[in-house]
């Protein structure tokens, strides 16, 4: 009788083929806009990069000028991630509602209607990912500096200006040796008056250039910390996976070549979850460590910093809960 | 709680409620001379206790320092000794800072607003300052005070003030954007 193998009408195999070739037209015309989007994205990313260092070299000590023109830039993003929302939702949705909404689940045509609005969502979100992964990486260059020389062009700097710094009363030199990161009493060696030492700009952005320092130089703990988190992600990914492949049968019994494989992939991504606090901790410990050295009248401070701020990440720490 | 706690102990005669009020004044363009003179401090005296304050911040990993802070922050104006001090170019314009406390959709506006202003490229702080004569320090104060009353809105009404603030984001980018020759991107259609 051909119950169970109904084929399609010609009226259906119609339907199907306009419905397609619509939807075909509107998956180009999609294409079309995010190519034309993403070489303005160049445009606009190249523009950044030669534009910046001219912004960061005129500007003041808290970097307002480069603030507001790497704020415009992320602006234009913003501008052009709402523009494919918006044809996502006045192009493509209703679209896919206009034919969702009239056809029978389980045919050809609602299903070829479901496999492109799921693919246009896709293509959406790919091109907001890649805006987003290319927006980051060119921000990381343009900001990217090395701290070492400046540090220590700040610390050399301001041992001189100590040297010049005298007393009010008497004269003489107040033999300034410690880093003062603000306005402080100064007793005179000679005279014993009390003196106000003004030390100026570079002592004041002293504390925050040796954090910087300190992270950049321990940026490798964070990599390690972020490659074992990405390995953890993949590992659990590829047990879903083979938990697809595997029969319901091999699920139950627990048993079996599939299962045995899922068991050491296991075993190797909590070894990796295990890992990610790890890392974080030595990251964190060694900034610290790093800060110790370069303003080591700040220890007990750093110490106090560190037990805080470990206490919070540690807060957040959480695992899967994998049952197998 | 803050009474026994030595975390909210004053550093050199400097409570926090001192160091909160006078950073809302100096976010408002008072100068530190002036802050200094009402608590009968010298500058390095509040320089080491406002560096002591922000040690405190760090070291607090329940955040109830900063949380209190931000409670005087909103305070700034009844404290006794510096609640009364304007900036040198006066009090600003106080009608709209009154609407700013008390309409909550101007206040949302004026959010959208400035960050609208940053989109493009411009310093929204300063666009407020110019537009309404309402300071960054006067706004900030008006947004501790918001955010204060924004654990006792139900979900509906977070959402409506969120979508309020989100449409004036857009209205205002627009704006700017037609004002500066538009967006990189406007010839760029479906």
């Amino acid at each position: 009788m051909g119950l169970f193998n109904r084929g399609q009408s010609q009226e259906d195999k119609l339907q199907t083929e306009t419905i397609k070739s619509e939807l075909a037209a509107l998956e180009s015309r999609l294409d079309n806009f995010l190519a034309k989007l993403n070489d303005r994205v160049d445009l606009l990313i190249a523009g950044f990069i030669a534009e910046a260092p001219a912004v960061m070299a005129t500007d003041d000590r808290f970097g307002q000028a480069y603030y507001r023109f790497s704020s415009g830039i992320k602006g234009q993003a913003t501008n052009m991630r709402e523009k494919v929302r918006e044809v996502m939702e006045t192009q493509i949705e209703p679209a896919y509602s206009r034919y969702a909404d009239i056809l029978s689940a389980g045919t050809d045509a609602y299903r070829l209607v479901h496999d492109w609005r799921h693919r246009c969502a896709e293509k959406a979100n790919d091109w907001e990912d890649q805006l987003q992964h290319r927006m980051d990486t060119a921000t990381e260059q343009v900001e990217r500096k090395d701290y070492e020389p400046i540090f220590q062009d700040m610390v050399n700097q301001y041992m001189q200006q100590c040297k010049s710094v005298h007393c009010t009363q008497c004269g003489d030199n107040l033999q300034i040796a410690q880093v003062y990161y603000h306005s402080a009493y100064v007793n005179c060696p000679s005279c014993n008056t009390q003196n106000i030492f003004e030390p100026g700009v570079i002592a004041r952005d002293l504390e925050q250039n040796a954090r910087k320092l300190a992270e950049q130089r321990s940026k490798h703990f964070m990599d390690a910390h972020e490659q074992k988190r990405a390995e953890e992600e993949e590992l659990y990914q590829q047990m879903h996976t083979l938990q697809l492949k595997m029969s319901f049968q091999e699920l139950q019994a627990k048993s079996g070549p599939l299962y045995t494989q899922l068991l050491a992939l296991n075993q190797q991504r909590v070894a990796a979850e295990d890992e990610i606090p790890v890392q974080l901790d030595k990251y964190y410990r060694n900034i610290f460590d790093e800060l110790n050295g370069l303003l080591p009248d700040l220890k007990e401070h750093h110490e106090k910093f560190f037990i805080s701020l470990q206490n919070n990440y540690q807060r957040h720490d959480s695992k899967r809960s994998i049952n197998l | 709680m803050s009474q026994n706690n030595p975390l909210f102990e004053p550093i050199h005669g400097i409570s926090l409620f001192d160091y909160s009020a006078a950073n809302a004044k100096l976010a408002n363009g008072v100068g530190v001379d002036t802050i200094c003179a009402a608590l009968g401090v010298e500058i390095p005296v509040w320089e080491d206790a406002s560096q002591g304050w922000t040690q405190r911040m760090q070291e607090d990993s329940d955040f109830i320092v900063i949380t209190q802070m931000g409670t005087y922050f909103a305070q700034a104006g009844e404290h006794p000794k510096l609640g009364g001090l304007q900036a040198a170019g006066g009090a600003g314009n106080a009608a709209n800072l009154q609407r700013l406390a008390s309409d909550r959709y101007f206040y949302e506006e004026l959010c959208g607003a400035r960050t609208a202003a940053y989109e493009a490229g411009m310093d929204g702080a300063q666009w407020i300052q110019t537009n309404y004569g309402i300071s960054l320090g006067d706004f900030q104060e008006v947004a501790m005070q918001w955010m204060q009353i924004q654990s006792s809105l139900s979900d509906e009404e977070i959402l409506e003030y969120t979508n309020y603030m989100d449409a004036k984001r857009q209205e205002y980018a627009r704006k700017f954007a037609d004002e500066n020759g538009g967006n990189i991107a406007d010839d760029v259609d479906f």
